[in-house]
Order: C-alpha cells, then sequence, then structure tokens
C-alpha cells in the first residue's frame, strides 16, 4: 500500500469523523439570542415567568451573561480568522479535501463565534478567579491553535496536523457550547 | 411620655417596608425511596446525604430576600431557591438536605458548591459554574459539569460523564462507560475496567489508570497537555500513539519516529482481544506503563 493511499485513507476516515454540525443536547441559539438582544426573555411557562418576573432584572441577567462575556472578551482580544489561516494543503485529492474540511469546519465556528457578540457587558459580577480560569482556559486554545498553524505552515501535508486541527475546532466548539449551556442554565437559575 | 395605642403601633409597622432577612429552613416531604430530588442553589452550599426513610428532610439557612420553592410532582420532588428582590445582591443559601438512599439527584448551582454523600441513586447530575462538585456515590449514571469548578467523584459508576473548562477532575471507582472532557485542568483517574472510554484535553494533563475490557475502545485527545496512561501489563489490544512534537514512551510496543517530518507514533498489538486503545497528543508528551 502506497504512502499516499494509506494517508487518504485516513484523511477520508478524519473526514468522516468530522461532525456535521455541533448539535447541543437543546437549541440553545435562538433563545439566547432573543434573551440577549431583547434583555431577557420570559419562560415557556406561567411557574418559570413567575419566577423570571421576581428574578430578572439587570443585575441577575448580567450575572447569567458574565460567563460568555468572560470568555468572549478573551476571545475578542486574540484572534482575528481570516481565510489567511486556513492551512494551504497540496495534492489533488488530500488537497480539495482536506481545504473542504476545514473551510466547513470554519464556517461552523464563525457562525458560533457571531452568535456571542451581542452579548453585553457585565464580566465583573462574576467571580475574578472564575473569569480569569476561563479567559485563561481560551488562551490556551489559542495557543494551541497558533502553534498548530505555524506547523500547518511548515507540513502543510501533514494528516497528522490537519486531522488535529479539526479536532481543536471541535474543542472549540465544544468550549462555546459548554458555555451557552451553562450560560443559559444560570440565566434559568437567577 | 405618650403610649403608643395598639392600633397606631400596627400602623406603623405595617408601613414599614417589607425585608426578607436571612432566616432557617426546616421542612420535611415524604417521597417514593427512587424518586428523583432535583435542588437548586446559585451561591452558597448544597449538602447532600441519605438515609433509609422515604423522606426529604432539607435545614439551612437561606440568605437575605431569598425564599424557597419547593414542588412535589410525579417524579419526586424539585426544591429551588430564589431570589426575591432584584435591586439586592445575590446572598449565599446554606442547604443540607438528607434524601432516600435510592434517590436519584439532579443539584444545580452557579457559584455554590455541591457535595453528594453516600447515595446508591439510579443516577446523579450535578452542575455549578464556579462551584466545586463533590461525589461520593454508587450509582448507575453520573454527569458532572463545571467550568471552573473543580470535580471529584469517589465511589462506583457504570457511565460517567464529565466536563469542565478549566476545573481539575479526580475520579475513583468508575467502569463502564465514561466520557472526560477539558480544556486546561488536570484529570486524575482511577478506574475499574472501561468499555468505552473517551478523553479530550487541551492544556490539562492526563493521568488515567485503568484496563479496558475485551473489544473495548479507549480513546485519549490531547493538543499541548501531557498523557500519562496506566495499564495492567496483562492488557491486550491494538495500541497506538501519535505526536507532533512531544514524547512517546511505552512499555507496550517500540515508538517510531516519523519518516518524514517531525513527530513520533507506536502501534502495537497484543492477542486478540479485539481492543483499541489510542493515545494522540500534538505537543503533550505520552506515556503509556503498565500499573
Amino acid at each position: 500500500m502506497s504512502r499516499l493511499f494509506s494517508n487518504d485513507k485516513e484523511l477520508v476516515a478524519a473526514i468522516q469523523k468530522l461532525p456535521q454540525a455541533i448539535n447541543p443536547r437543546r437549541e440553545l441559539w435562538p433563545g439566547i439570542a432573543a434573551r440577549l438582544l431583547n434583555g431577557g426573555a420570559r419562560g415557556e411557562d406561567y411557574r418559570r415567568d413567575r419566577q423570571s418576573s421576581k428574578r430578572s432584572g439587570w443585575r441577575n441577567q448580567a450575572v447569567a451573561a458574565s460567563i460568555v462575556i468572560a470568555f468572549f472578551a478573551g476571545l475578542m482580544s486574540g484572534r482575528q480568522i481570516g481565510t489567511e489561516d486556513f492551512p494551504q494543503t497540496k495534492g489533488p485529492v488530500m488537497g480539495l479535501a482536506m481545504q473542504a474540511a476545514h473551510e466547513a469546519s470554519e464556517r461552523e465556528y464563525l457562525a458560533a463565534f457571531r452568535e456571542f457578540i451581542p452579548v453585553g457587558a457585565a464580566r465583573t459580577l462574576l467571580e475574578t478567579q472564575a473569569v480569569e480560569n476561563i479567559e485563561n482556559s481560551w488562551a490556551d486554545l489559542q495557543q494551541a491553535e497558533s502553534a498548530l498553524l505555524a506547523a500547518l505552515r511548515d507540513y502543510p501535508e501533514n494528516t497528522y496536523l490537519n486531522q488535529k486541527l479539526l479536532d481543536l475546532r471541535a474543542q472549540q466548539l465544544g468550549f462555546m457550547r459548554q458555555l451557552a449551556m451553562l450560560d443559559q442554565f444560570s440565566r434559568r437559575k437567577t | 411620655m405618650k403610649i403608643l395605642s395598639p392600633t397606631s403601633l400596627f400602623c406603623m409597622l405595617a408601613l414599614l417596608p417589607v425585608q426578607a432577612l436571612a432566616e432557617d429552613v426546616d421542612e420535611s416531604r415524604s417521597i417514593a425511596p427512587d424518586a428523583t430530588v432535583s435542588i437548586s442553589n446559585v451561591a452558597g452550599e448544597i449538602q447532600i446525604s441519605v438515609w433509609d426513610r422515604n423522606e426529604v428532610h432539607l435545614t439551612g439557612i437561606l440568605g437575605n430576600n431569598q425564599e424557597l420553592d419547593i414542588t412535589e410532582n410525579a417524579n419526586g420532588i424539585q426544591i429551588e431557591v430564589l431570589h426575591i428582590d432584584d435591586n439586592e445582591d445575590f446572598d449565599e443559601a446554606e442547604l443540607v438536605l438528607v434524601i432516600p438512599l435510592g434517590a436519584s439527584i439532579v443539584a444545580e448551582g452557579v457559584s455554590a458548591d455541591i457535595l453528594i454523600e453516600g447515595s446508591s441513586g439510579a443516577s446523579i447530575s450535578a452542575e455549578s459554574v464556579s462551584g466545586d462538585v463533590t461525589v461520593q456515590a454508587d450509582t448507575s449514571r453520573v454527569e458532572l459539569s463545571t467550568v471552573s469548578g473543580d470535580l471529584e467523584f469517589k465511589g462506583s459508576s457504570r457511565r460517567c460523564s464529565v466536563e469542565t473548562v478549566s476545573g481539575d477532575i479526580i475520579l475513583k471507582g468508575i467502569s463502564g462507560e465514561i466520557s472526560v472532557s477539558t480544556v486546561s485542568g488536570d484529570t486524575e483517574l482511577q478506574a475499574g475496567v472501561i468499555d468505552q472510554g473517551k478523553f479530550e484535553t487541551v492544556s490539562g494533563s492526563l493521568d488515567l489508570s485503568m484496563s479496558v475490557s475485551d473489544g473495548g475502545r479507549l480513546t485519549v485527545e490531547g493538543m499541548n497537555g501531557d498523557v500519562e496512561l496506566w495499564l495492567p501489563a496483562s492488557q491486550t489490544g491494538d495500541f497506538s500513539a501519535q505526536t507532533f512534537s512531544g514524547d512517546i514512551s511505552s512499555d507496550f510496543g517500540s515508538v517510531k519516529s516519523e519518516s518524514f517530518g517531525p513527530g513520533s507514533h507506536l502501534k502495537h498489538s497484543k492477542g486478540d482481544s479485539g481492543t483499541g486503545i489510542r493515545v494522540e497528543t500534538f505537543s503533550g508528551d505520552i506515556h503509556i506503563g503498565h500499573k
């Protein structure tokens, strides 16, 4: 078996492993976006409405939102996504397939990224240590991404590196998903 | 000295602003032995222990401007600390809950620490944002989640799902299926026999001790974090490990450098159990050793 063929198999397997979409356990974005833009949507039933009316207000919303903000502040101050970041793979088969996989991954990442933009500013109401921990975690993700992209510039055909970048994208999306779920959970509880 | 009449006194008291002050809690409810007990407290602490009665007993202290909402439903009971006044800051509530031994648990907090001890319920779910979650239990299924809080589980469980962002993770007594995901938290696992294991980290270290069942699957994926995997010397299966710029050392098979470019990998087969064990990092070191 040639090395190229082996790489292609690995590549196809890696691509097949890619999620076509990151599906949260429940649909998050419409509710989150509505709450963020409209200052807080009410719950689905009367009881939640009653509780929300008791507990909502800028202070409570701010505490909940600060989770995402804390993360997002670090996000915005760091990386700017550009097409130049895409690894420039070579070879007729691997290049096209990997490029397509990366572009799909980047599109999904950007879509998730944009959903966080409407969040207001209230990060100071979360514990300082928690904010720092979240920002440091995002910095770790950025650092890993930078290192991967640098390595890919040197070894653009390296299937393993390309796969790891796709894995990292999934982890970044997972990071956002987890924060979004916890954010929604916090809103519900505050 | 002028003495106020009872009517005047009543009127004056009625005009005073109503302010809910901290208050003691002491509530009991009867529930089924296998009911689900849900409890939610934004800040403070949730302590849950068990007894052999079909009864929930809640004690503790609510903070200022808080009230307790207790709802009984077909599945069990739901307890929630509500914040009354939006103009007041969040206060902490300390809740101590005793529940039936076999009751399932759903515990939620934001900055509240959660401590669960002794449960044998079918499932335990606990999540907090910045609070620590500590569980000692024998349960079928456990789901634990935090953002920055640390997680610890001791006991036994056949299905375990754990997520943190920066919180550290300690798990002891897990077997069967396990899924662990963290960004920068360190993970320490002392498990029994794992059928399906999936571990993901970015910069956190993974220190994993287990055996993998015949036909089982173990996947460990890291970026910068180091991975130490400890398996019995008798462990069989198809082993693979790969790193781009880290180091690999292993008691199972030998490590080879990549033919082209940096990196090293390991491929090793032992026996025909059909077990698959795969470890990958970008720059983190990998060690697969005998435990």
